[in-house]
């Protein structure tokens, strides 16, 4: 055991904010995944204070799962669950940047030869 | 005859007396007789009444005995074992010396099983108190690994155990925590000025049933404010989340499996009000009088906790007590449940918790910077100007102390109209206007 003093659980435990659930409902989702809201304004009201939170957060522009996480506290693995249930919910919206205007093949390419000539 | 008396006057030299004297010995001896008569029959009368008296005396005497015997110590024992005080007293015969012997006899007795009960208790108490404190430590210490392990693992199917195993290990501490709260032993580590809401999302995490509870963070009176200002001072609070941490579980336990358990606020007189109503079958008589007794006597024994124990109600009684909030029980016919309150007085209440940033605050929402692109193609990620993660900090302070300002005024006047409407009554006929 370390003899260090270690933190004592938070009150609210990340079972109870997923529901007990640990995998997210959607596969899609990893830490790099930008999400943004769906409308300027939503109603939050009945949501969980953390959902209200990573709604409010992602009100200003996209942001990360991972930055989510670090805004609110929360594990990674919570914080999938979190944003997966409130993209159900249509709250945030996914911006895959796959799916966006991304670099194509000939760049990749091109930075990777730029990379192993370093 | 007249012979006999002349020659007895003879023999001792004395003259015979004369007739008329001789009558008057003989009527003498009569009254002498007839009076030492008279006499003997007093005596018989009085000591035919004494006896009587005596008989009564011994009937009583039987009758307060046999009282003693099978009313007043059985009477006794049941209430050392159940903690009431009173039992019958003496039936009251006019012996007053043997009444009071019997008094001290009781009293003698009474005094050392008390006594002895106590040390009993006491030793009791020092055993358990010191294992106790072995088996919260190594809880603590599984309850903190399993909690750090979520932070480092990633794998869902890992994630879905070790959940499992945080909510039991939840239960677990609070479960040796209320132990630890019955036999007089501290609470546990201190936590921070800790946000109401919070506060009851913790004690929610902390029952088999956490997801049975709907929280309505909002008070039901229109005009109320929300309780998201509101915070609970630091000594307070691991007390309060053991106390609704009960009355959830108690709610959730005695309700139907598919039934909800709903918290609830309303606005006080000097405090704030939670309600835990639950739609179970309700609660009889004798166990609501039961629990009245354990929750307003602010004390409790290993007597009072029944076979199998039922430790809620009595920790909940003892931790009220001890800081100083109201905890009631009632069973109004208008649920079909139960409702529980937890009357939390002001002094108890900080509007300086360190509170989630409310959901009523304007959200800060930044113009849309338009996406640049790298000479090479590549979009370029600018740091936006009003990026909630940087502004977050100033303006969350900012809006906190306005929003503590704004919930602190309104907490007034929702409190002043609760106390004009009710003058003064207490929480629960507040909960129920």
């Amino acid at each position: 055991m370390t003899s260090r003093r270690r933190a004592r659980p938070e009150l609210v435990r990340p079972y109870l904010i997923t529901g007990g659930r640990a995998h997210p409902s959607r596969h899609a989702l990893d830490l790099t995944t930008l999400v943004r809201t769906t409308e300027a304004d939503p109603t939050t009201r009945e949501l969980s204070p953390e959902g209200q939170r990573a709604v409010r957060l992602c009100s200003g522009g996209a942001l990360s799962v991972a930055e989510i996480a670090a805004h609110l506290g929360t594990p990674p693995s919570v914080t999938r669950v979190l944003v997966a249930d409130l993209i159900d919910d249509r709250f945030l919206t996914m911006r895959t940047p796959a799916q966006t205007e991304g670099p194509d093949g000939e760049i990749l390419r091109k930075v990777l030869d730029g990379l192993r000539s370093l | 005859m007249t012979d006999v008396f002349a020659s007895i006057f003879r023999r001792y030299g004395t003259t015979a007396p004369r007739p008329a004297m001789r009558s008057a010995g003989m009527a003498a001896l009569v009254v002498a007789g007839s009076v030492a008569l008279a006499r003997q029959h007093q005596r018989v009368t009085a000591l035919r009444a004494d006896l009587r008296n005596r008989e009564a005396r011994l009937r009583g005497r039987e009758q307060e005995l046999h009282h003693l015997i099978t009313e007043r110590l059985p009477a006794l024992a049941e209430s050392l074992r159940t903690h009431t005080v009173e039992g019958p007293g003496p039936l009251g015969t006019d012996d007053p010396s043997h009444a009071e012997s019997l008094e001290t006899l009781m009293r003698t007795v009474d005094e050392a099983l008390r006594h002895m009960r106590d040390r009993v208790e006491q030793s009791a108490t020092q055993t358990l108190t010191g294992v106790l404190a072995t088996v919260r430590g190594l809880a603590a210490e599984q309850h903190t690994t399993v909690a750090e392990m979520q932070h480092r693992h990633d794998d869902a199917h890992v994630l879905a155990d070790l959940y499992r195993i945080d909510h039991a290990s939840s239960q677990l501490t609070r479960r040796l925590r209320a132990l630890a709260v019955l036999f007089g032993a501290w609470i546990g580590q201190q936590r921070s000025t800790t946000n109401l809401h919070e506060i009851i999302r913790g004690a929610q995490a902390q029952i088999r049933d956490y997801q049975r509870i709907t929280i309505n963070p909002h008070a039901q009176d229109p005009g109320s404010p929300v309780i998201d200002d509101l915070g609970i001072v630091s000594r307070a609070v691991e007390p309060l989340v053991l106390i609704i941490a009960e009355l959830l579980d108690n709610g959730a336990r005695y309700s139907p499996p598919y039934a909800q358990v709903t918290v609830g606020f309303q606005a006080a007189h000097h405090g704030i009000a939670v309600t835990v109503d639950d739609a179970g079958v309700g609660m009889p008589l004798e166990e609501r009088q039961r629990a009245t007794r354990l929750l307003t006597q602010g004390s409790a024994t290993l007597g009072d906790l029944d076979d199998p124990p039922r430790v809620g109600f009595a920790v909940v009684g003892l931790l009220a007590a001890r800081y100083g909030c109201t905890v009631s029980v009632d069973a109004p016919p208008l649920y079909g449940g139960v409702r529980a309150v937890v009357f939390v007085p002001n002094e108890l209440l900080t509007h300086d918790a360190p509170n989630e940033p409310a959901s009523r605050q304007e959200p800060e929402v930044p113009a849309e910077v338009p996406t640049q692109h790298t000479s090479g193609g590549l979009p370029k990620r600018t740091r936006r100007t009003h990026a909630p993660d940087t502004a977050e900090p100033n303006t969350a302070a900012v809006t906190d102390s306005a929003g503590s300002a704004a919930g602190l005024a309104a907490w007034q006047q929702a409190s002043t109209a609760a106390h004009t409407s009710s003058t003064g009554e207490n929480e629960e006929r507040n909960t129920h206007s």
